[in-house]
């Protein structure tokens, strides 16, 4: 029952690419050796090869600038799950992003969704924050936080162009995340495409949080849309005895 | 974002997205039945079909809704909440859930690890290792496709292991060995023709793609593990503590 597997031309060019890309530690924007280097290094016919290509370029890993050569993009930015262990930072996304735009920071009253989300009547007053992350230029992610107008009076004097929520929480109004969950999804785009520089209905990652403060009280409901084509979700995870799982 | 972003000029397509999700989750479309037929919405709404249809091919995607030639549109009911820190293999993770677990094995063979899967095993490109690529059916609808890579150190006995009689963590267990933690990595991608097919869908459907490394109690790398898994089967949720 010793059976061998043949590996296929194809299935050996993809490998070579990823292999070499590890290999000399690619980074982002290096040039990858022409096509008929590739070709005469690893033994592959010109189609095999560039049909392997193009996948590494439709998932987002390759570019090819017509005349120049072909190139990596570089690594994915790593938004880990479970991470919000270092609540300050809220995401490791937001450190590696260089860059965050404010779409918005208004109060609003409760719609009927909301209202079932912080369990409150309709109406009841709620300020919404929604950022657009980038990193170098390039849109990664927008994240809109839900929370009640109540309990953070004049929060829209802080600039969350560069400052964190959960600081803000934690430090202004002494309430602080301690725990909650993530569920990812998978959608397709639809209002928020422009913003994110991507085609009407292209596939994203929907991630919907929802964080208790210290007291055991409903604290925080956001939903981010992450372009799949620059962000990868982490996580790193242990085996966990009894029923709670923490960290 | 979508929801609250979508007004009345939002194109139409996403305002009827949104429309029809509003009536699932108020439950005026319970699950089980089927929505208004694509004319009978682009005649309420005095939209056009194609309209409808893009509304309507998005949420099936998102798995609320489910197409059935010659039926109509369905209404699906909650799908999968997978927890994403419980360690286990499929047919352990399905039966938690309740459902029944199958898999077909597509390919159970040796290979040399070759410089990349050398490289992600931490073994010599000559190494031999395993490669199991397998269809996982939950309730005899596809569900998943798993390509696995075991160095052939670890379990050497593999090539004489049944593995539609065991699953793989009944025989990690067997000899001796315990995930006790793995590194994970999830993207969204779109298949080939020939995996979608294995999985019954559209290579324009992009899924959950997973990429794993799994170490033992001795920090040993048991496997590298990449599972596509249909996006309108599940969702992934961690919880976080402080």
């Amino acid at each position: 029952m010793e059976t061998r597997y043949t590996i296929r031309p194809r299935e050996a060019a993809s490998e070579s690419i990823q292999a070499y890309i590890l290999e000399n530690q690619l980074c982002a924007g290096d040039r990858l050796p022409s096509e008929r280097e590739m070709c005469s290094m690893w033994n592959l016919n010109r189609s095999t090869l560039r049909s392997a290509l193009a996948r590494f370029v439709r998932s987002g890993i390759l570019e090819v600038r017509q005349g120049s050569g072909i190139f990596y993009i570089g690594p994915k930015y790593q938004r880990k799950l479970q991470g919000l262990k270092s609540f300050k930072a809220e995401t490791t996304l937001q450190a590696r992003a260089h860059e965050s735009r404010l779409l918005s920071l208004e109060k609003l009253e409760c719609d009927k969704r909301l209202s079932r989300v912080f369990q409150t009547i309709l109406g009841t007053p709620l300020w919404h924050l929604s950022r657009l992350r980038l990193a170098e230029g390039i849109p990664l992610e927008i994240e809109s936080s839900y929370f009640l107008a109540d309990r953070f009076p004049g929060i829209d004097r802080y600039d969350f162009v560069h400052d964190s929520l959960y600081r803000v929480f934690e430090e202004e109004y002494g309430i602080i995340p301690t725990q909650g969950d993530e569920t990812i999804t998978a959608t397709r785009a639809g209002a928020e495409a422009a913003l994110l520089a991507i085609p009407d209905e292209a596939p994203i990652f929907r991630i919907e949080s929802r964080t208790y403060d210290q007291y055991g009280q409903f604290l925080e409901y956001c939903r981010a849309v992450a372009r799949p084509d620059r962000v990868q979700l982490i996580s790193h995870m242990d085996r966990i005895s009894g029923e709670e799982g923490g960290l | 974002m979508s929801e609250e972003r979508i007004n009345y000029q939002s194109p139409l397509y996403l305002q009827l997205r949104e429309v029809i999700r509003g009536k699932i989750e108020s439950g005026e479309y319970p699950p089980g039945t089927a929505i208004p037929s694509e004319h009978t919405l682009a005649e309420t709404y005095g939209i056009h079909r194609l309209s409808v249809r893009s509304a309507i091919s998005a949420l099936i995607y998102e798995g609320l809704l489910k197409s059935v030639q010659g039926k109509g549109v369905f209404v699906t009911g909650e799908k999968d909440e997978r927890d994403l820190e419980t360690i286990g293999g499929f047919k352990q993770t399905m039966e938690q859930l309740g459902h029944k677990p199958s898999t077909r094995m597509i390919t159970k063979a040796l290979r040399p690890a070759g410089n990349y899967y050398g490289a992600m095993l931490q073994v010599s490109p000559d190494a031999p290792v395993f490669y199991i690529k397998r269809v996982c059916y939950s309730e005899h609808q596809p569900y998943s496709l798993e390509e696995i890579y075991i160095p052939q150190a670890i379990i050497p006995e593999m090539p004489h292991v049944d593995l539609e009689v065991f699953s793989l963590y009944e025989i990690y267990a067997f000899y001796g060995i315990e995930i006790t933690h793995v590194d994970e990595m999830l993207e969204l991608e779109e298949l080939d023709a020939g995996k979608a097919r294995l999985l019954d869908l559209d290579p324009s459907d992009a899924v959950m793609k997973f990429e794993g490394i799994s170490y033992d109690q001795q920090g040993r790398i048991v496997e590298f593990a990449r599972t596509y898994t249909r996006s309108d089967r599940c969702s992934f949720t961690v919880h976080y503590q402080k």
